[in-house]
């Protein structure tokens, strides 16, 4: 006779069966599952850093070496201008922006090939791989902002050029900025996920996807570089008004309309809806294709 | 479906299609004409299979890994599920742990459940054994909380010591298993999933794990056990599925259906 013991008899029940169709995630289960999230961050960042001797110090050489490159390749020697700020500032604060999205996006798009071991043998909802890859850059985004601002008050205290570089209002705005970077990168990450789970090929084309969407994105140039008639071109990607939104909000120079902070909101959520119900669709049976 | 509170597990007709094909490389036009031809075939395809075709499936190149499979589990029980390799024992199980999707048919599951699958996984070899504790639990759906509860009676059972904030890449394969089934036996699912896990370790740990899935049972836990391991099915469990080709052959008590599977073994 078996013995059972009341307590174990729970409502909870899970129903298990095919789902055709689309679905959204499900925010009640992922917030059961916040410990997992934060331990994935975990992971990843001891992990990254543990046997290298200068640990999240790359964090602050990656950027520096790449502002110094720019600025000799694109600054002096192709002599793209910088809308009047200190290149090595001007590179610095593009980069630590669009480092956080190119980061998060890549995270996000190799999250379930990365993870697939860990999926074929136990569930968790799998959004949480893609959502912990985004998580995780959060450190590296701070630290390299950290690094644009000692050098934005160096330049400005101890330069000539330092009396032009100011905050503008633009500065409430950077939070929601950022928020469109997250929902863009999530958006674009899960659709890359869902794909390569698909077709392995597309793993090799992220790290090129990344640097021709880098080009695209005004790092190098200002916005204002191209002609009016066709500066539209340039903002159908989000990242674009990110940029230089916070490039006005931090050094005061910048091209910002309340049309293209829009067009970026609408694409960014566009995005995210598209790559979340892509995932979905994919999650449910891609452990039998890998 | 029932509505039998009795039941932990309800599975009903449960069937999944292996597309053997969709392995390696597809063009991206062939993909497109089989999502068509899927379209098209919805019906055919989410039609449970005939119980005439054997293991073939409604497509070329499609098998019925697992084929209209139903069976239900009580509380506290212990099911042994026996069979050769490929008969859909390990199907079966990801199906009710939820890492894929079945193509037909519904398994009902009442509690929080979780799968020991296999050993070591979601270990990371960077970090150390405690950090190992709270990431494995946490991929097994344990709360912080309830790991911070449970750490000192892991860390016991696991008899990992003092190598407790070492790095598990420079553990033994012993002490890896060792840790990874404490974490799990000392889960709060109501339901766990055991596939071969018992198949490593030493004697003295593994028979130390046998006893802990029977305390585990005692306290009102559900254990779906798969195994090659006849003797220890024969020890531990209380019912027995044996399966054949994606099919359930018989279940029943493990000393009636143990022999069954044995002679089956034999005239192979």
């Amino acid at each position: 006779m078996l013995r059972r013991n009341k307590k174990h008899i729970s409502e909870y029940e899970i129903l298990i069966s095919a789902k055709p169709g689309f679905s959204l995630p499900n925010v009640r289960e992922l917030w059961e599952y916040r410990d997992l999230l934060f331990l994935f961050v975990q992971r990843e960042f001891i992990s990254k850093y543990r046997q290298t001797v200068l640990g999240p110090l790359w964090y602050i050489i990656q950027p520096l070496l790449l502002s110094g490159i720019f600025t000799v390749v694109f600054g002096n020697i192709a002599q793209l201008p910088t809308d009047g700020v200190p290149p090595i500032l001007f590179y610095l604060c593009g980069l630590a922006t669009w480092g956080y999205f190119g980061q998060s996006f890549e995270g996000a798009a190799n999250s379930l090939v990365l993870n697939a071991h860990l999926m074929s043998k136990v569930y968790f909802p799998r959004v949480i791989a893609p959502l912990s890859a985004i998580a995780s850059k959060f450190m590296m985004f701070f630290i390299q902002f950290s690094l644009f601002m000692v050098c934005y008050f160096y330049f400005k205290f101890f330069t000539q050029v330092g009396a032009h570089l100011h905050f503008t209002n633009t500065i409430f705005m950077v939070p929601y900025l950022f928020l469109i970077a997250i929902c863009l990168s999530l958006g674009a990450g899960l659709l890359m996920a869902a794909a390569t789970a698909k077709y392995r090929d597309l793993i090799h084309m992220i790290g090129f996807m990344i640097q021709l969407w880098m080009y695209a994105t005004p790092i190098i140039f200002p916005a204002t570089e191209f002609p009016p008639r066709w500066r539209f071109l340039i903002f159908i990607n989000p990242m674009a008004t990110v940029v230089e939104g916070v490039r006005l909000a931090f050094l005061g120079q910048g091209y910002w309309t309340n049309k293209c902070l829009f067009a970026a909101s609408a694409i960014s959520f566009v995005v995210l809806i598209l790559g979340l119900l892509a995932f979905a669709k994919t999650e449910k049976n891609f452990i039998d294709t890998v | 479906m029932s509505n039998n509170k009795k039941y932990v597990i309800e599975v009903n007709h449960l069937s999944k299609l292996y597309d053997l094909g969709i392995i390696g490389s597809h063009t991206l036009r062939e993909s497109i004409d089989r999502s068509w031809q899927r379209y098209r075939n919805r019906a055919v395809q989410l039609a449970p299979p005939s119980p005439f075709t054997g293991r073939q499936g409604p497509f070329p190149n499609s098998m019925w890994a697992l084929k209209d499979v139903s069976f239900n589990v009580e509380y506290g029980e212990i099911i042994g599920v026996i069979g050769r390799n490929g008969c859909g024992k390990s199907t079966l199980l990801k199906i009710l742990s939820r890492i894929t999707e079945p193509t037909s048919g519904t398994a009902l599951i009442r509690g929080r459940i979780s799968s020991l699958l296999e050993v070591g996984t979601g270990f990371h070899g960077e970090l150390s054994g405690r950090e190992n504790i709270y990431l494995n639990g946490a991929i097994l759906g344990m709360r912080r909380k309830e790991i911070d509860k449970h750490l000192e009676q892991i860390v016991e059972f696991s008899e990992i010591g003092k190598y407790i904030d070492t790095p598990v890449k420079r553990y033994s394969s012993g002490m890896y298993v060792r840790l990874a089934f404490a974490v799990a036996a000392h889960l709060n699912q109501q339901v766990l999933m055991i596939d071969e896990v018992l198949a490593v370790g030493d004697h003295a740990f593994q028979q130390k794990c046998l006893e802990k899935t029977r305390r585990m049972a005692g306290t009102g836990r559900t254990i779906l056990f798969v195994s090659h391991d006849i003797d220890a099915v024969a020890s531990l469990c209380h019912k027995c599925i044996y399966m054949e080709d994606g099919e359930i052959v018989e279940i029943g008590k493990p000393s009636e259906v143990i022999p069954l599977y044995t002679q089956a073994k034999k005239a192979a």
